[in-house]
């Protein structure tokens, strides 16, 4: 069964695969702003990725007590076999559709 | 306070904790790179642009009574940002602007000078502050605080600061010494408003004519004012008070009701009669006994005045205007419009009937 995934949703995904068990807010935040070159606020950050766990893409769990947050917890996200595979499918349709196009892409004669 | 409201949103606490964790760990590294004051602007903008997106959030997760409760929340905080916007908006500004109009003095008692201490909006600021000298004057003295004591007529200039800012203000000194009222004035109900006829002398004795007063009458239900003009609207009594400087005149004012015949006149009635009259005319009415007022004018000013006669009646004249009858019974009461070689072939005019009271 295929997941629909957002923009966001599926950069965000992609953020916390590469981050691995570093993948929590902050950090996922920072990878969309240096790879996508747009500064998310935290609360869009994190409903995405409250979203993504809530379709089954995603797990959480929550780290010990962090002075340098004020006395709370990371929330740490690794992608679970569904988000997994959401990516998959997501990078075979975006290979389908860059397939047989030439590079550099060239605009139509006008 | 960011915490509470997540709470409000219905947020799940650990959900709540990781944004807060998340802004508190961003918070201390722009605090330590860009200064506590960047940081906290920081902070505040990044919990204002999320805010749409918790409420989108806790939109599809809560209930009824969880939306409810969202709802109450919002409106909060949207009441308290009306009121802090209020609040900065009624916020004045330093003093920018000194702004007097020429003033005139038409007593001899102190008179402060009006002034309005404006902020960059335009916004008016008390006036306390305000220094005043005297740049020019011949005629008159003001204290710092800015009262102004005219001496004798004349024109002088003061200066008005605050600050770094200031003004000049005009004053035009024009005592008056005595103010002459009409002691009577007639007025008919439903006629256009007419002038209050009051003259003001200066100690010279001539008419002072740039005057700065009030004008005050008795009873709102007979005679109200139009501007400088008076109006009748119901039949009576009343009175007109002016008041220029030191000075006030006060004269009664007779409200009539316009009628065809006087004749059946009642104690404490006033009446008005339209008068028509060809050149040697004569008409008549009779009146009941009694005590009255009686009046004959022109409508316009460049006609000639009718002539008044009583019969059957003893009178004194009242004044230039009026005469005073008593009749023990009935009496008549003429109105004429003399022959004269270079009168109009007709004129109108009114006849005005003060019946008093019987005693």
């Amino acid at each position: 069964m295929s997941t629909s995934l957002g923009a966001l949703e599926l950069a965000a995904l992609l953020a916390v695969a590469r981050l691995g068990s570093d993948a929590y807010g902050l950090a996922v935040r920072r990878v969309l702003a240096d790879r996508l070159g747009r500064d998310y606020s935290v609360g869009a950050v994190y409903t995405t990725l409250q979203r993504l766990e809530d379709k089954g893409l995603l797990r959480s769990r929550a780290s010990d007590p962090l002075p340098v947050r004020g006395g709370r917890s990371r929330r740490h996200f690794t992608l679970t076999a569904a988000g997994t595979r959401a990516l998959r499918e997501a990078e075979r349709r975006a290979a389908s559709l860059w397939d047989g196009l030439g590079t550099p892409i060239r605009p139509e004669p006008a | 306070m960011i915490e509470r409201l997540l709470e409000s949103l219905g947020a799940d606490p650990s959900f709540a904790e990781s944004i807060l964790g998340d802004l508190a760990e961003e918070y201390a590294v722009r605090a330590a790179g860009n200064g506590v004051i960047v940081a906290r602007w920081w902070y505040a903008y990044e919990a204002l642009r999320s805010a749409p997106h918790l409420v989108r959030s806790a939109l599809r997760c809560l209930g009824p009574r969880g939306v409810a409760r969202l709802a109450a929340s919002l409106a909060g905080v949207v009441l308290a940002s009306v009121l802090a916007l209020l609040a900065l908006s009624a916020r004045k500004g330093p003093p920018e602007r000194l702004v007097a109009s020429t003033v005139v003095v038409n007593g001899h008692r102190p008179v402060r000078l009006p002034m309005r201490v404006l902020d960059a909006a335009g916004r008016v600021l008390p006036d306390t502050g305000v220094r005043y000298a005297l740049a020019v004057s011949p005629t008159m003295s003001v204290s710092p605080a800015g009262e102004v004591t005219c001496a004798r007529p004349g024109d002088a200039i003061v200066r008005a600061s605050l600050g770094p800012l200031a003004t000049h203000v005009h004053v035009r000194c024009r005592p008056v010494v005595d103010l002459l009222g009409p002691g009577m004035l007639d007025l008919i109900v439903g006629a256009p408003a007419q002038d209050i006829p009051f003259e003001a002398l200066g100690s010279d004795g001539r008419a002072v004519t740039l005057l700065v007063g009030r004008i005050k009458v008795g009873d709102s239900a007979i005679a109200t004012l139009e501007g400088p003009r008076i109006r009748a609207h119901a039949e009576g009594v009343t009175s007109v008070q002016v008041l220029v400087g030191d000075q006030d005149a006060f004269s009664s004012v007779h409200a009539y009701t316009p009628t065809d015949s006087p004749e059946a006149v009642r104690p404490d009635q006033h009446l008005a009669v339209p008068v028509r009259l060809t050149l040697g005319e004569t008409r008549e009415w009779r009146l009941p006994a009694g005590l009255y007022f009686l009046r004959a004018l022109p409508d316009h000013g460049n006609q000639p005045r009718p002539r008044l006669a009583v019969v059957g009646a003893s009178c004194t004249p009242f004044g230039v205007t009026h005469l005073e009858c008593f009749a023990r019974a009935d009496m008549s009461v003429l109105v004429r419009y003399p022959r004269r070689t270079d009168a109009a072939p007709e004129m109108s005019g009114t006849l005005l009937v003060w019946r008093l009271p019987d005693p």
